[in-house]
């Protein structure tokens, strides 16, 4: 319960710089990977809406999208030996989709060095709630 | 389990794709309402940043006034007549002295004065003028003293910038000059300096000048910030000394 506190806390601390470093894809993309998938899914919505509030551009657009792309994740999560790799390779792959189903739906040029920000900021910010949240800084 | 979640999925889909078939008159209304309710931590944080900044530059407003109004006080005080000999405030004593010499060879960078030891002048003492900032006791002889004011070549004092808060030195060199501004620091024409208080001798709030101009120089941290002094010291005819008294913080 106070893990989910937590990343309720995280995601409104980080939700302002986001235009810069997409750190709550980051968290929600740790959240469907390590939480139970009902929280996920609520979580992403929760996220989705909030980033629709905070940079409006089209309501429901990233909630859509937030929610479709974690129960894709769900969906893959079966199939999927989750190591620092292929951890590292799943979110880049699935923020590139989201970040070019966003930039389509709402007609935004994409911002290269945003996305390359995001990715440099994957690991430290995953480690950082690995540590938050479970008292490790890197889980197996 | 896996039931549980596809419903869930369905039913968070679902209301994700509502505001699509809205009208945008009511995606208004309807962004409005939950951002008042799901943003008000952000709205609450971003207000108190916002207030704490106000007062912070609010204060260091009122303190610059204060310290005018006392030496305001001090000058109609004296237009009246009122033996202002000395004038105490609860921090500081000021002690008037009239200008009776200047040094013929640096003409604005030496003041003699008609106040010495016997009054309680000790070399260092805060020198201030109705406007700003003069300089500090260099010498103090028995009944005379002599102030060295900030237009001496290489005279120093430990600085800030009332408006952004950046920290710095004021030299006088060809000009009176607030040094140790770097390139990435904001810093506007019209800014009010005054003493930081980073210092034995100076307190804080004595106002040094305006920013003048600003030039971007050929050093790889700092650029040149010229100031247009507070108080001419060639039309000085009385100044005052700064006696801390017993009780002054860092005094």
């Amino acid at each position: 319960m106070l893990r989910y506190l937590l990343y309720i806390i995280t995601l409104y601390v980080t939700l302002p710089f986001s235009g810069t470093v997409d750190l709550t894809a980051i968290i929600v993309f740790y959240v469907i990977t390590t939480e139970d998938a009902r929280f996920a899914l609520a979580f992403a919505f929760g996220t989705g809406l909030l980033t629709d509030l905070y940079y409006p551009t089209r309501l429901g657009i990233n909630t859509v999208v937030y929610v479709a792309l974690t129960q894709a994740l769900l969906f893959l999560k079966k199939f999927l030996v989750l190591n620092p790799l292929t951890t590292v390779a799943t979110f880049i792959v699935l923020y590139l989709v989201k970040t070019v189903a966003l930039s389509l739906a709402i007609a935004s040029p994409i911002e290269l060095t945003r996305i390359i920000y995001t990715v440099l900021a994957f690991f430290p910010t995953v480690s950082l709630l690995n540590k938050l949240s479970h008292g490790v800084w890197m889980t197996e | 389990m896996h039931r549980q979640q596809l419903i869930l999925f369905v039913i968070l889909f679902a209301i994700s794709t509502v505001p699509h078939f809205l009208s945008e008159q009511t995606n208004l209304v309807l962004a409005t309402g939950l951002s008042s309710v799901l943003l008000y931590p952000m709205r609450v944080t971003s207000t108190l940043l916002e207030y704490l900044n106000i007062s912070s530059a609010r204060i260091e407003r009122l303190e610059i006034r204060l310290s005018q109004l006392h030496l305001e006080n001090a000058l109609l005080k004296d237009q009246l007549d009122v033996d202002t000999t000395q004038m105490a405030s609860p921090q500081h004593l000021l002690l008037k002295a009239r200008v009776i010499g200047r040094d013929p060879l640096n003409i604005n960078g030496y003041l003699h004065i008609d106040k010495g030891m016997t009054h309680g002048v000790a070399v260092n003492q805060p020198a201030i003028a109705v406007d700003g900032f003069v300089g500090k006791v260099k010498h103090a002889g028995p009944t005379t003293s002599v102030i060295e004011t900030f237009e001496n070549d290489g005279f120093t004092v430990s600085a800030v910038d009332v408006k952004t808060g950046i920290h710095g030195v004021v030299r006088k060199q060809k000009h009176l000059t607030f040094l140790y501004v770097r390139h990435t620091d904001t810093i506007n024409v019209g800014d009010s300096v005054i003493t930081s208080g980073m210092s034995e001798i100076f307190p804080k709030g004595i106002l040094l000048g305006t920013v003048q101009m600003i030039l971007e120089s050929d050093d790889m941290f700092f650029k040149n910030v010229y100031l247009k002094p507070a108080v001419q010291i060639n039309r000085l005819a009385s100044i005052y000394i700064i006696q801390m008294t017993a009780s002054t913080p860092g005094g």
